[in-house]
């Protein structure tokens, strides 16, 4: 069967056609040369380097709720813990108190943290006064140790163990009858210069007994874990002044910086392509230790503040993040941190309606890590922030 | 094997063809002209590979599948149902006033097309196609302030949709209504790499949008023996039209300018100078100017067509050879574009503006099916367009129509 002429010519046609015109090159040279329309070109990148016009580091009298709960002292610093809970499990009640054989307060020390090579104690006690977290540092209405009831040894291994006599045990069945009439243990650290991070979630209070119930005394144990926690801070010391050529970051002090720079007015129409932050470092910043990492946090910051303010707390922030860096090591010689921050965070700085407070930088965890020392605007490297924008395309018609 | 049983095989596998190229058409164009970043963009012939062989006059065509997408009158003798589609690929090499030139290819669908006659001899009709083709895809390194890389991608255009109501009135008038919908956008995408990666990748979009709103067409066809003389006449109707220009966190929206897609007129003759021997003529106007799109882009001149086609028809006569039975067509068309550019160099109007002028020689032929309901037209076009001088580049092209025509006495 032989195909007829034409329709051989047509289909073949057809093909190199089809197939020929499908899009294989781009107008590289001459297409763009029609797309200069109007004045504004095709858009220009600009960028800019903004510096602070308001500066200070501050720290937070806001008790820790998480872990590490922090207890000791560090030169100004002076830290304390307390943990409690609703409710306590007790032995059965057919048990004796004279078959309490031991009463042990445990609470681990933070995996990740340095534990002190000397002895270094820590006294526990009934908490004096409420147990509050909203209360700060020094409130007379907030907590306070009390006499100290045992120590322990973070120089020894494993967890620290508190030991109370069997005795206490009295005193114990009274907080299960009515827990909201304990306030809690407070630990405080009695050794010079030994801040210790307790892991918080790895609190409990043990209590051995023997359980007659069988044919022989077998101690039998009853652990509360101890999930009710805070920690309190003594102030930020030395407090900064406003004029520091110095900003410190972090530190177990948690500080956090606060940053403003002025408002730029990005044309309408354009897009904002970066707004970075640029921390430079003091020379003085101790490197960390090989593997220490921390992750730097930015927020935006919703209430006026001013150089003199030396505690955080009363200000209002943005509920979202406004940009995360993780796995941040400083080594020596390291001059720079960088920290993206999203490019509508320029907007909401500019324009006549602009609320332009600033940005908080703090570290998250910052316990586990010397501070970071960043020069400030009084210094000659003040920090900077990177803002380049490109003006909108221009019009078709 | 017998003649009807090879018609058979080719209108099948035509159809298989056909679909094949439209599908590999599809969305892989990419520009369909170096001016397509100014302006409404290329000025589309809408008309299938037959009348587009004939330089594009088709007013003044008509039979059961002879009919033009210009002139709603000329369906009137469709016998049943058809359909009709073509793609265009094409090919193009971009002459610049400084530099070296290059190529381009792509493939567009210029239009389909769906009639039905329905009783008492009314034919109802609906159509697709472009009015302009503003597609065009610009790669450029960019070194104003901080160095990026461009690449802006065009889409959209004035596409066209057209419901068609026709009738003949006795043996020799044809009359026909069209009322075509302005469809489409111009809609720009311009995405923007920078070297320096700590700067986001932006992409930034320019949108025209006008009001879908319909316009009146109507054309008549009178015929005089073997000759027939065709008319059109399109109204003008004015769309308001919103321009944004959208970035990562802004928007410039403007309202209040308006396109005004102008009347204008199509005339044509078409007829028999000998048995065998066809011509087709047509002269098509639209009437742009100035006030049609307020701009210091663009500026606005008439656009005229200038069409001429001969047809050496097919013959019919049992025995012929099959070199006999094709038809061989040639056309030549002058066209001016509507839009008046800045001249190369110039960002705006106002220092001064050239047109496109384009000018294009055709050859077709094609054959239709046994049951003379459908058919395949073939075409390629060649030609010109744009001064190199005033514009800054000029263009040539070679271009192919195909056009499947099926009816539905195709299929059986």
């Amino acid at each position: 069967m032989r195909p007829a002429p034409p329709l051989l010519i047509l289909l073949l046609a057809a093909a190199v056609f089809a197939g020929s015109g499908c899009s294989k090159q781009q107008d590289k040279l001459f297409a763009n040369r029609r797309l200069l329309r109007g004045e504004g070109g095709l858009g220009t990148t600009t960028s800019l380097i903004l510096t602070p016009d308001r500066d200070t580091y501050a720290g937070t009298a806001k008790s820790i709720l998480d872990s590490p709960a922090l207890v000791g002292t560090d030169g100004p610093l002076e830290a304390r813990a307390f943990f409690t809970s609703s409710i306590w499990l007790l032995p059965p009640s057919t048990v004796p108190s004279d078959s309490i054989i031991g009463i042990e307060v445990q609470i681990a020390v933070d995996s990740l943290s340095d534990r002190p090579i000397v002895s270094s104690i820590v006294a526990m006690s009934e908490n004096a006064g409420a147990f509050d977290s909203s209360k700060v540092w020094g409130d007379p209405s907030g907590a306070q140790p009390g006499l100290t009831l045992a120590q322990a040894d973070v120089n020894d291994p494993g967890p620290l163990k508190f030991v109370l006599p069997p005795a206490k045990y009295a005193d114990i069945q009274r907080w299960a009858a009515r827990p909201d009439s304990f306030q809690g243990l407070a630990f405080v650290g009695t050794s010079s210069n030994a801040l210790i991070l307790l892991d918080a979630n790895a609190a409990l209070m043990r209590i051995i007994y023997l359980n007659r119930a069988t044919a022989v005394d077998n101690p039998d144990t009853t652990n509360t874990p101890l999930r009710r926690h805070y920690a309190l801070r003594s102030p930020l010391a030395p407090a900064p002044t406003g004029s520091d050529t110095t900003l410190v970051l972090g530190g177990n002090f948690d500080t956090g910086l606060l940053l403003r720079f002025p408002p730029l007015s990005v044309p309408e129409g354009s897009t904002v392509n970066e707004a970075t932050l640029r921390l430079r470092l003091d020379p003085a910043t101790t490197p960390f230790a090989t593997g220490d990492e921390v992750e730097i946090v930015a927020l935006g910051i919703k209430s006026y503040w001013d150089e003199s303010l030396t505690q955080r707390d009363s200000l209002t922030f943005d509920l979202t993040t406004l940009g995360i860096r993780s796995k941040v090591a400083v080594s020596a010689g390291d001059s720079v941190i960088s920290v993206a921050l999203p490019p509508r965070i320029i907007r909401e700085w500019s324009g006549p309606l602009a609320v332009n407070n600033g940005v908080l930088i703090q570290i998250r965890k910052p316990y586990y890590t010397p501070p970071i020392l960043v020069r400030s605007r009084e210094s000659s490297l003040p920090v900077e922030l990177r803002v380049s924008y490109t003006g909108p395309p221009p019009a078709r018609f | 094997m017998g003649t009807r049983a090879r018609w058979f095989r080719f209108g099948a596998t035509a159809v298989v063809a056909a679909a094949i190229a439209l599908s590999l058409a599809a969305g892989r164009g990419a520009a369909s002209t170096v001016y397509g970043p100014g302006g409404l963009g290329e000025p589309s012939l809408e008309e299938g590979a037959r009348i587009r062989a004939l330089g594009g006059a088709g007013v003044a065509e008509h039979g059961p599948i002879q009919f033009s997408l210009v002139n709603p009158a000329s369906t009137t003798e469709i016998r049943t149902l058809l359909l009709q589609a073509t793609i265009l690929p094409s090919y193009r090499q971009i002459d610049g006033k400084y530099a070296t030139s290059e190529t381009a290819s792509e493939t567009v669908v210029p239009s389909f097309r769906a009639a039905v006659r329905f009783p008492l001899g009314m034919v109802l009709g609906g159509a697709y196609a472009v009015g302009t083709d503003a597609r065009f895809r610009a790669d450029r390194p960019e070194s104003a302030g901080t160095v990026s890389a461009l690449r802006i991608e065009g889409t959209g255009g004035l596409q066209l949709i057209r419901l068609s109501l026709a009738k003949a009135i006795g043996r020799t008038t044809r009359v026909g209504f069209d009322y075509e919908i302005v469809a489409g956008s111009f809609r720009e995408e311009w995405n923007r790499n920078f070297a320096d990666t700590s700067l986001t990748t932006m992409s930034d979009t320019v949108e025209v949008r006008y009001d879908r709103v319909g316009r009146w067409r109507i054309g008549g066809q009178q015929s005089l023996g073997s000759w027939t003389l065709g008319g059109v006449y399109e109204t003008k109707r004015e769309l308001p039209m919103t321009i944004t220009q959208r970035g990562a966190g802004s928007t410039i929206k403007e309202t209040g300018r308006s396109l005004t897609i102008p009347d204008g007129w199509v005339v044509g003759l078409s007829g028999m100078l000998t048995t065998r021997l066809h011509v087709a003529t047509q002269y098509r106007r639209a009437n742009w100017k100035r006030e049609s799109l307020q701009s210091d882009l663009v500026d606005f001149r008439p656009m005229q067509r200038y069409s001429f086609g001969l047809e050496r028809v097919g013959s019919s006569q049992d025995g012929a050879s099959w070199a006999s039975r094709l038809p061989i067509r040639l056309g030549v068309s002058y066209l001016e574009w509507p839009d008046l550019m800045p001249l190369d160099g110039e960002t705006t109007i106002a220092g001064g503006s050239a047109g496109v002028n384009e000018l294009t020689f055709s050859l077709g032929t094609g054959m239709a099916t046994q049951d003379k309901g459908g058919g395949i037209d073939f075409t390629i076009e060649a030609g010109k367009r744009g001064d190199k001088d005033a514009l800054g580049v000029s263009e040539r092209f070679v271009r192919a129509a195909l056009t499947l025509q099926v009816g539905d006495d195709t299929w059986k």
